[in-house]
C-alpha cells in the first residue's frame, strides 16, 4: 500500500489542460519535490491535493482510503495542509493567532488563553531560528521573509502527515532557506511526507529524496535524488539541453556625453540617506545589496511614489523635484514593481487592460478608446515579449507567474520609457521565462533605453549590467564595473559592510 | 464581455420573459402598451440612480446618500416653483449644482481621505435628509405657482405615446453607456476600482478618479430629483428612506460587482427593468406593501447568492 498515491490525475481551465493523467506516489517520510516551468501545472496538482480545486478525472488514495476531491477541512483532519505562495496569513492578527487559528488554546470555557498559545507559538517559531519574533505581534509589522517562514510553520501541525509547500523560498534569505531545510529534515525524520515545489533546482537537489519533474501538464518523470543534477532536470522541463552557463555581457562603458539620469545626494529621510549615481543613455545599470538596504525605496523617488527630502534628480537635463508616477511616466520613465500581484497587476482584469493602462492616450481615436487599435498593438508587444494566452479577454490572474511577469513587462514597454526601473525582474518564475526576460532586457538597452536593474540575485545583476551599484543602509557601499563585476566581489563587498554596520552597532 | 457577465445578461433576460408569460396569463392587462409605458415612466428616478451608482461600485465604492440627494433636489425645485422658462432654467442650475456638492463632499471625504463610504454617505444621508425636514418645516412641500416645463416634462408625451421623462432616462442611460464601454475614463475608474495599489503605480490620479464617481452620481441623483419634481407636483420629506433602495437592488440584479472593478450599464437597464416589471406585477396582483417589501428583500439577497455562484464557476 502507497502512503500517497495520485492516478491519472487531470484537470481542465476552459479549453485548456492543466494536468492531463499525472500519476505520483509519494512515501511515507520522504520528500518529494516537483519541478517544471511556469504553466507545467505543479500550483495546480498542489491544489487539487490540498483540495481547494477540484480535479476533473483521476485518483487520489492516502493510505489506502480513498480522498479524490475532499474538502480542504477533511484533507486537514487526515494530516495533508499546504503553504501557498499567496500568503494566506491575517495582517491584523498576532503571530500567535495566526498559527493556532481554529484551534487556539483555550481556557475551561470559551476564552482564548494567550499565555498558553504564546509558549506554543514561541516554540514553533523556536524552530525555525524565529525565537526573536514577539508571538504578540501584528504579522502585518513584520518583514516578507519572515511571514512566508510564518506561512510555512502553519501548515505543520502536530498531526501533519503530508505537507505541500509552494515556493517556500521564495522570499526567503540563505539564512532562512538553511532554517527551513534543517525543520524539513526533523520531519521527514518524524514520518511526515513533503510535497516541494520549487525553481531553485540547486535547492531541489539538496533537499528532496526523489524529483518529478513536469511538462506541460504531464509528467515526463521521476528520478532519485543521486541521478539528479541541475543540467538533466531543465533539459527535463524545456524538453532540450540547454547551454546553462550564459556568457556575461561584454560591458561597455558608456559614461560619455550627458547622463539621462543624474542623482546627487538624494534621501527621502527614510531608509535612503545618500545616493549620488549617473544612468546613461543605453547603459544597464544594476543596483543589488542586501533586502531592505532601500533599493526599491530608491526607485519609488525616482518615479514620484515617494518625496525626495534631500538631494537632487536631474534627468535629461531637468530637475525633477515635483515628480509624480503619472508624469514622471509622461516623461519617459517607467518603473516595474517588486510584487506583481499587488503592485503590478489587476489580477481581475484582462490582458487588454493590463496592458494600456498607464498610456491610454495612445489608444485613442477621439474621445473613445480604438479597440481594434489596441489590440493590435497589444498583440504585437505579446509577440515580442512571447506572452503565451488564449484570449484578450482572459483575466491576468488566469496566466502562470512567467506570463503574469512578460505582460507587467509589456505594460511597461507599452509606455515606451527611455528610462524602465526593473525591481526583481525575475522574481518566482521559471528558468525559461528568465531567459527570456534577460535576452529582452539586453535587446532594449542595445536599442537605446537605459535600464536600472534592481535584484537581488548577483547573478543576474552580473549577467546583465554594465555597471553595479551596491548600496546598503541608504547608501552606495561599492561601484563596480568592467572585470570587477562578478559574483565573488559583488557578494564580498555587501558581506562585508553588513559586518561592518554590525560592528558598529 | 466575459463569460460571467454573458451568463447572467441572458439569465436575466430568460427570467424577464418567464415573468411576462406568467403575468401574460394571470392578469389581463398586464401585457399592454399602456401598462408597459406605465412600466417605463415609473423606473424613471430608479433608472438615473442605478446608472449612476454603476460609477460608484465600478470604482469600488458605495453610496447611500442618493436618495437624500434626489429628495433635495425635487424639494428645491417644487418650492421655488419655477414659472418662467428663465427662472426655470436658474433653478435647474442651482439645484444640480446643490446635488453635485453633495457628492464632492462625498468624494472628497471617501477619495481624498480614504474614509469609509458606507460610514460617510450614511452620515451624509442623514444630514441632508435632516436639512430637508427643517427647510419643509415638517411638512409637505407643493408648489405655488404650477409650472409649465415641468409639467410638459412630467405628463407630455411625445408623438401621443413617447413619455418626456422615458426618452430622458433613455438619453441619460445612452450616455452613461457610451461613457462606461468607450472611455478611457471609465476605464481607469475601473481598475481603481480592482485596485487602488496597482493603480497608483501605473500612474493613475487614483484620488481623483475616486472622487469623480461621487460627483457623477450625485448629479445624476439630482438629475433623477428633477424628474421627480415634473412628475409630482408635491413631495414629502420622508421618501428621503424611500428611494434609493430600488437603486441598489436593480445593479445587484444586473450584476454589476459591488466589490469594484466590473460593471456596465447594459446590465443595469436590465436590472432596472427587471425590478420595474417585478413592482409592477406585485401591484397587479394586489399584492400588500409589507408583502412587497419582504418580497423585494428577497430578490436582492438572491441576487446577490447567484451572483456570488456564478463567480465561482465561471471566474
Amino acid at each position: 500500500m502507497d502512503f500517497l498515491r495520485i492516478e491519472g490525475l487531470t484537470k481542465r481551465f476552459g479549453g485548456v489542460l492543466a494536468l492531463d493523467g499525472v500519476d505520483l506516489t509519494v512515501e511515507r517520510g520522504e520528500i518529494h519535490s516537483v519541478v517544471g516551468e511556469n504553466g507545467a501545472g505543479k500550483s495546480t496538482f498542489l491544489k487539487i491535493l490540498s483540495g481547494i480545486l477540484k480535479s476533473d478525472g483521476g485518483e487520489v488514495s492516502f493510505e489506502g482510503k480513498r480522498i479524490t476531491n475532499e474538502d480542504p477541512g477533511r484533507l486537514f483532519e487526515l494530516g495533508i495542509s499546504a503553504a501557498f505562495q499567496e500568503t494566506s496569513l491575517f495582517d491584523n492578527l498576532s503571530v500567535a493567532e495566526n498559527l493556532f487559528l481554529g484551534r487556539l488554546h483555550m481556557h475551561r470555557g470559551a476564552a482564548i488563553n494567550r499565555k498558553k498559545s504564546a509558549s506554543a507559538a514561541r516554540g514553533a517559531l523556536a524552530s525555525l531560528g524565529l525565537q526573536d519574533i514577539d508571538p504578540g505581534m501584528k504579522v502585518a509589522q513584520l518583514p516578507a521573509d519572515t511571514r512566508q517562514m510564518l506561512e510555512i510553520l502553519k501548515s505543520v501541525k502536530p498531526n501533519a502527515k503530508v505537507i505541500s509547500l509552494d515556493e517556500p523560498t521564495a522570499s526567503l534569505t540563505r539564512e532562512g532557506v538553511r532554517l527551513l531545510f534543517r525543520l524539513l529534515g526533523r520531519l521527514r525524520e518524524s514520518g511526515v511526507s513533503v510535497l516541494y515545489v520549487s525553481h531553485h533546482l540547486d535547492e531541489v537537489i539538496e533537499i528532496s529524496d526523489r524529483i518529478t519533474v513536469f511538462r506541460d501538464g504531464r509528467k515526463v518523470g521521476t528520478i532519485a535524488r543521486r541521478e539528479a543534477t541541475e543540467g538533466r532536470l531543465h533539459e527535463m522541463m524545456i524538453g532540450r539541453a540547454v547551454s546553462h552557463e550564459r556568457a556575461r555581457r561584454k560591458s561597455v562603458e558608456r559614461s560619455v556625453g550627458e547622463p539621462i539620469l543624474r542623482v546627487e545626494g538624494a534621501g527621502d529621510g527614510d531608509r535612503v540617506r545618500d545616493v549620488s549615481f549617473d544612468v546613461h543613455k543605453g547603459e544597464i545599470l544594476g543596483i543589488t545589496g542586501l533586502v531592505g538596504a532601500g533599493r526599491s525605496e530608491l526607485a519609488w523617488m525616482i518615479f514620484g511614489l515617494s518625496r525626495m527630502r534631500s538631494g537632487r534628480i536631474t534627468y535629461q537635463g531637468k530637475g525633477l523635484s515635483k515628480i509624480t508616477p503619472s508624469s514622471a511616466i509622461r516623461e519617459g520613465i517607467f518603473y516595474l514593481p517588486e510584487e506583481r500581484r499587488v503592485m503590478g497587476l489587476f489580477l481581475d482584469q484582462n490582458l487588454l487592460v493590463n496592458t494600456t493602462i498607464s498610456r491610454l492616450d495612445k489608444v485613442k481615436s477621439g474621445p473613445v478608446i480604438d479597440f481594434p487599435k489596441e489590440k493590435t498593438l497589444a498583440a504585437r508587444l505579446f509577440e515580442r515579449l512571447g506572452v503565451r494566452y488564449s484570449s484578450f479577454e482572459q483575466t491576468a490572474l488566469s496566466l502562470s507567474g512567467g506570463n503574469q511577469q512578460k505582460l507587467l513587462l509589456g505594460k511597461c514597454l507599452f509606455a515606451e520609457p527611455k528610462l524602465l526601473i526593473l525591481d526583481e525582474p525575475t522574481k518566482g518564475i521559471d528558468v525559461g521565462s528568465k531567459e527570456e526576460i534577460y535576452g529582452l532586457i539586453l535587446s532594449l538597452a542595445g536599442e537605446g533605453m537605459s535600464v536600472l536593474v534592481i535584484s537581488s540575485e548577483v547573478e543576474e545583476i552580473v549577467l546583465l549590467s554594465d555597471r553595479v551599484l551596491v548600496v546598503s543602509e541608504g547608501k552606495i557601499s561599492g561601484v563596480f564595473t568592467g572585470d570587477d563585476i562578478n559574483v565573488h566581489t559583488i557578494t564580498a563587498c555587501y558581506l562585508k559592510t553588513a559586518r561592518d554596520e554590525e560592528r558598529g552597532a | 464581455m466575459s463569460l460571467r457577465r454573458y451568463f447572467r445578461t441572458y439569465t436575466i433576460l430568460f427570467v424577464m420573459l418567464g415573468l411576462f408569460a406568467v403575468m401574460s396569463l394571470a392578469v389581463d392587462n398586464f401585457f399592454t402598451v399602456e401598462n408597459f409605458l406605465t412600466v417605463f415612466r415609473n423606473i424613471t428616478h430608479t433608472m438615473l440612480l442605478a446608472c449612476g451608482l454603476t460609477f460608484v461600485f465600478l470604482g469600488g465604492g458605495f453610496d447611500l446618500s442618493q436618495g437624500a440627494t434626489l429628495i433635495l433636489t425635487a424639494t428645491l425645485l417644487i418650492s421655488m416653483s419655477p414659472s418662467s422658462p428663465l427662472f426655470f432654467c436658474a433653478a435647474l442650475v442651482l439645484v444640480l449644482a446643490a446635488a453635485a456638492a453633495i457628492g464632492l463632499v462625498n468624494g472628497y471625504l471617501i477619495g481624498i481621505h480614504n474614509l469609509n463610504p458606507f460610514v460617510i454617505t450614511l452620515g451624509i444621508r442623514s444630514i441632508v435628509g435632516g436639512v430637508i425636514f427643517v427647510y419643509a418645516a415638517g411638512a409637505v412641500i407643493g408648489a405655488s405657482v404650477p409650472s409649465p416645463i415641468l409639467e410638459f416634462v412630467g405628463l407630455n408625451r411625445l408623438f401621443g405615446y413617447l413619455p418626456v421623462v422615458v426618452l430622458t432616462w433613455i438619453v441619460a442611460a445612452a450616455a452613461c453607456w457610451f461613457v462606461v464601454r468607450h472611455t478611457p475614463f471609465s476605464r481607469r475608474i475601473a481598475v481603481v476600482g480592482s485596485s487602488p495599489a496597482v493603480a497608483r503605480f501605473s500612474g493613475l490620479p487614483v484620488k481623483g478618479l475616486s472622487m469623480s464617481t461621487y460627483v457623477i452620481n450625485a448629479f445624476l441623483a439630482g438629475l433623477a430629483g428633477v424628474l421627480v419634481a415634473a412628475q409630482t407636483s408635491f413631495i414629502t420629506p420622508s421618501l428621503v428612506w424611500y428611494y434609493d433602495f430600488d437603486a441598489i437592488t436593480a445593479c445587484a440584479l444586473g450584476g454589476i460587482s459591488l466589490s469594484g472593478g466590473r460593471g456596465s450599464i447594459v446590465n443595469t437597464v436590465l436590472g432596472v427593468l427587471f425590478l420595474g416589471f417585478i413592482n409592477n406585477s406585485m401591484i397587479l396582483l394586489g399584492l400588500p406593501y409589507p408583502w412587497q417589501l419582504i418580497l423585494k428583500g428577497g430578490v436582492l439577497l438572491a441576487a446577490i447568492i447567484t451572483d456570488m455562484q456564478s463567480k465561482r464557476n465561471y471566474a
